[in-house]
């Protein structure tokens, strides 16, 4: 345990009663509960936590916040554990663990360090040009640079945390719990509005938490808790705290990302790790704060160097000396407030460095009043020191700033805290197509028009005086609430103190002497410098989009929150242009890493898509069926007996159903209801055949066709009563067929009387099939099945097992078969009733691949064949399009390149040996031998092993099949590099004549 | 002749009653009950056939609601409007015989219908549906058919904090996993069906 | 995730719709429309920049088919009827 030498008694936020014990790299230290990761590193003297990116050089903590680009580190252990984590982000709690990343063997010894010393080798643009050949070998390339140029290391066992997500809808969201935020916030509220407030910290306060001021005389943080305790009371407002506004989509949905157990050793009593909110609103506001920029001079990623506000909230927020001797260094006046705040902590101000000739008097009164020397028109040229800073070298500003002049001096010091300037967090309002203006007197973006309805109040609309804030905030709250309907009116900003204007001198990179070297770093994250903004200019790639793909400026997970502005302000200066012509990269979603597991939410293991399960799975599963999927559905494939393989028990079951009798679960089957007085006048249009003559209590099969000639579907059609019909479909396409009837009924013939539902999960489907099928149906109906009271294509309503059903006498497999439809409740008796009842029989259940080789046998389409580039003529089908009506997809149907010489037609296959099975998926060719490349004639559609035949089949679509029947060609399999010699022959290959299943 | 033939419901051992998820020392955040045993009808008809809405009030002893959301209620009965030309009528007792001036479907089988009571109801369900579901926007006697994970939902707000949910019978076992892993962070409690 | 006022139902998340084509084509007739006018149905399409009709289905909800104006470059909905309405609103 190591005492926090860098804490000071008193001061902060934090808890000093509550001391929270952590380790860093094995080793254990102390913090208090209130503190981040990266405060409680600093209490502890801690200012080496990582290696860059690129070169591996030592690197400290840089931000207080999001705008983190160095700190990053490995957090937990095992499977919760996560990388990149900015450690200024990461609430401390007891037991935290946490490594630093992207160091081998240590962090202090880093083998690695050796590309910083080969530097002159790894320019921007390093990978890409140094790896381009041969392609060939880029697999090891990337495994190579990847580990070198890696980050932390991501989780290799299953999350054990559950992720939510959220839906909301509110009139007015506030995002950012700021100043402005809160009192936005309070108008609106108050208002009646349902509002929406989240901050992505532990408290409300944004800048306030760190920046003490007053407000109507009070400390400003009084007027935060006094508020934040208001909005909580309101019914109508809801307060989200560690919640970061992450993603501003369209229609003005706003993905939240609520840390619910971030801070937290592992989530408790079955919370969710984070939740996501969508979160629709009538109106947002924007109160996102700003950030800090750097400046960039030699050596600036050294330990010790940090942003001027991320120094002041170590010691205001965290009671933290973020260093013993600091030289501030700014281009503008919000620093001197830091360093007064600074001094207060305890940390010697060895001076501040103004890059301003001539600062406001305010200013500089402000320093004298508290000793502090001030040296203008001076910048800071370098960082000196290894694992951390120990002096810099000043030098005075020529009047452009770009040079550097006279004698340079160094100051000793272990902190330097620097300030260039603040940019808004615009990202939100970017993200929403709002057009960004530059502001020359902040020398940063603003918003400048909304494109949503949405507006930005406070340090992200560029205003940072702190009364400022507050109207803004009033007023966009009562704004934003009238817009939603509400009566509100903004209330006079209280009193606040003043806190000079910025004032910021533009100094986008302190220039580098002749007699110093070292690299000026824009980016930290991605170890870009400033001289690589010139190397990308040189080689042509000066728009802003290409210099960030060429030095990667501005990627990775800190998305260049410090770094975008100055490099493509350097850019602009290159290119000889003003900066607004330069332009930004765009800002995209997500604003902070959100985790895998919270997009995901709860669509995870078996929840990745929907199931469907018939009524009978259960009895399924308990009697050894596996399982496969048909869309989402589950379907049983076998049921394998005693010690029988899957493909044993589905070739007994195929043989048994022609031999005997079985029955199959084909719940799947879409069903739709239709009814109305010109039904029948609505399927003679939508089937290629007829079916104003189909009677009552008849079925008849049809085909359906896209408006394009091809082959959509096909089912079978029951005439239940004069102006009612049921259709089926194919379990694919069901829920396509329903969305194409409904198009056809409601947009294309509204003329015709016709409503229809789906009905697939209203009747549960069995078929009954084989020679034996009207035996074991006569066994558990009193209703007359006979041929004649039920020949085939019949229709019954009746009771089959004492349930109400519609039995149906059509058959797929072939044999004399019934399918039987029942209400879902009832289905598992039914099929028991069957099983009983057939035992005198032989009766078997067969599952899915059963079925599948008794239609193969017959030569019966399904997926493989409807396969959305065959015909109807192509499957056989000719004959049954109508030539005395017109339906759907008739006239192109009838387009030459559909019809005639060279189309593809539905034939059966054989393999010649008799033995060899037909290779899945293959391509049918005349010789195998034959020059490259092969002349395609066809594909293999379907093939199975068939038992009642003694040897495998298949089905396929071959050009000019119908002709070719009784050649010998080749189905060729390039993937299996199998090729089967296999004879053409008619796709029915059992009972030809349908004599079975009218038997 | 009537049905003889036992009947299964969809949750069949799926749904087992007791406490479940977080310790919740004010009770569970929602009680979840399947309805057993309700008729349902899918009703289609078109209003301009004057016949149409007269007949269905004359045979349910209810008006068709007319306009989004609306549902229609007397003791035993509710009536939901699922579209300008599709309703649901959900009944206790028997069910009502209709003519031929309306499309009629007995979907009661076809779906799975769960009674969600308690003051995290709206939570719960606003983790998987798109719908705005705060009690001014959904408040009693309002009806929707809309996504909850994914699935296509009715959803019935019968009374204070009180949701009837139908959906289609063979997501039942799928919506009941995503329905009680939605509900954990809460606590539930499942009562024996009724 | 677009938010569309569905004509029936009322403002609706884009997850209970699915895209259901262009909105502004006549359907030839099923009966004596040639080759060619259906050929330029099914397969030609204009690529309008800005506003442009288009129908929708509300497939979790009421099952209606709506009419919906949508600029293509912004996701602006300007104005959404019934598919035999007219729809209000005009281009931007």
């Amino acid at each position: 345990m190591t005492g926090q030498a860098f804490r000071n008694a008193d001061g902060g936020g934090i808890d000093r009663t509550k001391p929270l014990t952590f380790t860093f790299d094995g080793k254990s230290y102390q913090g208090h509960c209130g503190d981040t990761l990266a405060s409680a590193l600093l209490a502890n003297g801690v200012r080496l936590v990582g290696r860059s990116f690129k070169y591996h050089r030592p690197r400290g903590i840089f931000g207080a916040g999001v705008e983190e680009p160095n700190a990053l580190v490995q957090l937990r252990q095992g499977a919760r554990t996560e990388p990149n984590i900015p450690a200024t982000r990461i609430e401390l709690y007891d037991g935290l663990v946490a490594t630093s990343q992207n160091r081998w063997p240590s962090l202090k010894f880093d083998i690695g360090a050796i590309n910083a010393v080969l530097h002159k080798l790894f320019p921007a643009g390093f990978y890409y040009k140094t790896f381009m050949w041969p392609a060939k070998l880029w697999p090891m390339y990337e495994h190579f640079i990847r580990h070198i140029a890696g980050m932390g290391k991501t989780p290799t066992e299953p999350d054990p945390d559950d992720y939510a997500h959220r839906f909301a809808h509110c009139d007015v969201l506030v995002c950012g719990g700021g100043p402005a935020g809160l009192a936005t916030a309070l108008v609106a509220g108050r208002s009646g509005a349902r509002v929406v407030l989240c901050d992505e910290n532990d408290t409300f306060g944004g800048a306030l938490r760190s920046q003490p001021q007053t407000i109507d005389s009070r400390p400003a943080m009084d007027w935060v808790r006094d508020t934040a305790t208001e909005l909580g009371r309101l019914e109508n407002v809801t307060v989200l705290n560690r919640t970061t506004a992450t993603a501003y989509y369209d229609h003005n949905m706003v993905v939240l990302d609520e840390r619910v157990a971030d801070h937290k050793i592992a989530p408790e009593n079955h919370e969710p790790r984070h939740r996501l909110w969508q979160v629709r609103a009538q109106e947002v506001v924007l109160t996102t704060g700003a950030i800090e920029r750097p400046l960039i001079f030699a050596g600036n990623d050294r330990p010790g160097v940090m942003l001027a506000s991320a120094a002041q909230t170590y010691a205001n927020q965290f009671g933290v000396r973020a260093g013993e001797r600091t030289v501030v260094f700014t281009n503008n006046s919000s620093a001197y407030a830091a360093a007064v705040d600074l001094q207060a902590a305890g940390i010697e101000i060895q001076a501040i460095i103004d890059a301003r000739n001539e600062p406001p008097a305010g200013d500089l009164t402000r320093a004298k009043d508290a000793g502090i020397g001030v040296l203008t028109g001076h910048a800071v040229v370098a960082a000196l020191g290894n694992h951390a800073v120990n002096s810099v070298t000043v030098m005075a500003l020529n009047e452009d700033g770009a040079d550097v002049t006279g004698e340079p001096h160094d100051i000793l010091c272990d902190l330097v805290a620097v300030s260039g300037g603040w940019s808004p967090s615009v990202h939100l309002f970017s993200q929403s197509r709002g057009k960004l203006r530059y502001d020359d007197d902040l020398t940063a973006f603003v918003p400048d028009r909304s494109f949503q309805r949405e507006r930005s109040a406070g340090a992200a609309n560029g205003s940072f005086d702190l009364s400022e804030c507050l109207s803004e905030g009033f007023t966009a709250g009562a704004k934003a609430a009238s817009q939603a309907g509400f009566e509100a009116a903004a209330m006079a900003a209280p009193t606040c103190g003043t806190e000079p204007e910025l004032r910021p001198r533009a100094l986008w990179a302190v220039p580098l002497p002749d007699f110093l070297h070292g690299k000026r770093f824009l980016d930290l994250q991605n170890d870009v410098t400033a001289d690589d903004v010139g190397l990308a200019y040189r080689e042509g790639y000066r728009s802003v989009e290409h210099l960030k793909r060429y030095t990667t400026l501005g990627m990775g997970t800190d998305q260049g929150r410090t770094s975008n502005v100055n490099g493509l302000a350097l850019m602009a200066g290159r290119r000889c242009e003003a900066i607004p012509a330069v332009g930004t990269t765009t800002f995209r979603q997500p604003f902070t890493p959100i985790p895998m597991g919270a997009i995901a939410g709860a669509d995870s293991h078996d929840h990745v898509s929907p199931t469907r399960l018939s009524p009978l799975y259960q009895w399924h599963k308990d009697h050894g069926a596996p399982f496969t999927t048909a869309g989402y559905w589950m379907r049983a494939q076998a049921y394998p007996q005693g010690g029988e393989t899957l493909e044993e028990a589905y070739l007994r079951e195929a043989k048994h159903v022609r031999e005997k009798v079985g029955i199959v679960d084909v719940s799947t089957l879409g069903k739709i209801d239709l009814q109305g007085k010109d039904a029948a006048e609505f399927l003679n249009r939508v089937y290629i055949n007829g079916f104003a003559k189909l009677a009552v209590g008849k079925c008849r099969y049809g085909v359906m066709l896209r408006d394009d000639g091809i082959v959509f579907d096909d089912g079978t059609v029951t005439r239940i009563a004069e102006h009612r019909f049921l259709i089926t479909t194919t379990t694919l396409h069901a829920g396509a067929v329903m969305t194409h009837l409904e198009y056809l009924a409601q947009v294309e013939w509204p003329e015709l009387d016709v409503r229809m539902i789906s009905v697939t999960d209203d009747w549960t489907g069995i078929a009954l099939a084989g020679p034996r099928a009207r035996a074991v149906l006569e066994c558990v109906t009193e209703g007359d099945v006979s041929d004649v009271a039920l020949p085939f294509m019949g229709f019954q309503e009746t009771h089959i097992a004492g349930a109400a059903a519609r039995l149906y006498r059509i058959s797929f497999s072939g044999e004399q078969a019934y399918e039987i439809n029942m209400a879902p409740g009832h289905a598992l008796a039914v099929w028991e009733a069957l099983l009983e009842a057939g035992a005198a029989d032989d009766i078997i259940p067969y599952g899915s691949e059963a079925m599948n080789i008794l239609r193969i046998e017959k030569g019966h389409v399904v997926g493989g064949e409807l396969n959305g580039r065959t015909t109807a003529a192509d499957l056989g089908f000719g004959k049954m399009m109508s030539s005395q009506k017109p339906f759907v997809g008739h006239v192109l149907a009838g387009r030459e390149g559909l019809n005639g010489e060279g189309r593809q037609q539905l034939v059966g296959l054989i393999p010649v040996n008799g033995r060899s099975r037909i290779p899945r998926g293959a391509q049918i060719i005349a010789d195998t031998g034959a020059k490259t490349p092969i002349p395609r004639l066809g594909e293999v559609t379907s093939q199975c092993m068939s038992p009642n035949l003694g040897h495998p089949i298949g089905l396929g679509i071959l050009a000019n099949g119908r002709a070719r029947i009784g050649d010998t060609l080749q189905a060729h399999s390039p993937l299996t590099k199998q090729s089967v010699a296999v004879t053409v022959t008619d796709p029915i290959f059992i009972d030809p004549a349908g004599e079975r299943l009218r038997g | 002749m009537a049905d003889t033939s036992p009947m299964q419901s969809a949750l069949n051992g799926i749904a087992q009653p007791g406490d479940f998820g977080a310790d919740q020392p004010a009770g569970p955040g929602v009680t979840i009950t399947e309805r057993q045993g309700l008729q349902i009808l899918h009703v289609a008809g078109d209003i301009r056939d004057a016949e149409f809405p007269s007949q269905v009030r004359h045979a349910i002893g209810l008006p068709l609601p007319m306009s989004a959301g609306e549902t229609r209620a007397s003791q035993g009965t509710r009536v939901l409007w699922l579209g300008p030309d599709r309703w649901l009528v959900a009944t206790e007792d028997a069910l009502p015989a209709l003519s031929d001036a309306a499309a009629v479907n007995d979907v009661g089988q076809g779906r799975l219908v769960l009674r969600l009571t308690g003051p995290r109801v709206r939570d719960i369900l606003a983790k998987g549906c798109p719908l705005d579901l705060h009690a001014s926007a959904f408040p009693t006697g309002h009806c929707a058919e809309s996504l909850i994970g994914h699935i296509g939902v009715t959803i019935d707000c019968t009374a204070d904090e009180t949701f009837d949910l139908y959906v289609n019978r063979s997501y039942a076992a799928f919506f009941w996993e995503w329905l009680t892993r939605a509900a954990m962070e809460y606590g539930y409690r499942v009562l024996p069906a009724g | 995730m677009l938010e569309i006022k569905c004509p029936w139902c009322g403002p609706r998340a884009q997850t209970e719709f699915s895209y259901a084509g262009d909105a502004t084509l006549t359907r030839p007739s099923l009966d004596t429309a040639t080759e060619t006018e259906w050929y330029e149905h099914v397969y030609l399409r204009g690529n309008p920049r800005g506003p442009h009709d288009e129908l929708w289905h509300h497939a979790a909800g009421c099952r209606r088919f709506v009419k919906v104006r949508r600029d293509v470059t912004t996701h602006e909905i300007i104005a959404t009827a019934g598919p035999h309405e007219h729809l209000g609103g005009g281009g931007k």
